[in-house]
């Protein structure tokens, strides 16, 4: 990425800070990850439009995917 | 269109970052992490104040440092470089209480074009998850980067 490419980009420049890895496993904020699990576990996920029959299949193998997962 | 926002710091896996607020309540860290939910390749979004000499994150301090929208631009941000680093991902996000979480949907609702450009964005609203659209109000929102 060249300099004009890079003031445009929204990627920031993020600094690594060993520092941090002391909260990398750790839950920092449990109360929002139970509420995040309740609501994804009760509600779901998104249903992705299927718009053709291709991309019917592919939405269907990535919920089958997420099922499987939960 | 860029918004200022801080500078960020973050750890290797880039799930944990950290950015100083700066204004008339002086210098405040804030973390943000990014910690996956049962459901595999889902993660919520978590910001808070950090106390710089007991290491504790508090999530539901208001501290008013009057610098909300680059806080915001500074979290979004953050959703960029971890979903560059991880483009399934999806991102769940709501706020500590019903003003808060009032707060991100009008800073997507303003920059709603820019977002969209780059990743799907989901409302949920009576128990189902919409798209995302102005004016309607949303408990909880999911996004995920498009692949452009």
């Amino acid at each position: 990425m060249n300099i004009k490419e890079l003031n445009k980009s929204q990627l920031p420049i993020v600094r690594i800070d060993d520092s941090l890895e002391e909260y990398k496993d750790k839950v920092l904020f449990p109360d929002k990850l139970e509420n995040a699990n309740a609501t994804l576990r009760i509600i779901g996920l998104p249903k992705i439009k299927k718009q053709t029959k291709r991309s019917h299949s592919f939405s269907e193998k990535r919920e089958a995917s997420y099922s499987e997962v939960s | 269109m860029k918004f200022p926002r801080y500078e960020l710091k973050a750890e290797k896996t880039l799930t944990v970052f950290e950015f100083l607020s700066e204004g008339p309540k002086g210098k405040i860290a804030k973390l943000v992490q990014y910690s996956e939910t049962n459901l595999q390749g889902f993660y919520n979004l978590g910001f808070g104040d950090k106390n710089t000499q007991t290491g504790e994150i508090d999530d539901t301090v208001i501290t008013n440092n009057e610098d909300s929208q680059k806080i915001l631009a500074t979290v979004a941000a953050t959703i960029y470089a971890f979903t560059d680093k991880y483009p399934e991902a999806w991102i769940y996000a709501t706020g500590s209480n019903k003003v808060r979480t009032r707060l991100y949907r009008i800073g997507i609702t303003n920059n709603l074009a820019e977002i969209l450009k780059d990743f799907e964005v989901f409302g949920l609203q009576n128990g189902e998850w919409k798209i995302f659209e102005k004016n309607f109000e949303y408990e909880a929102f999911l996004v995920k980067r498009k692949n452009n």
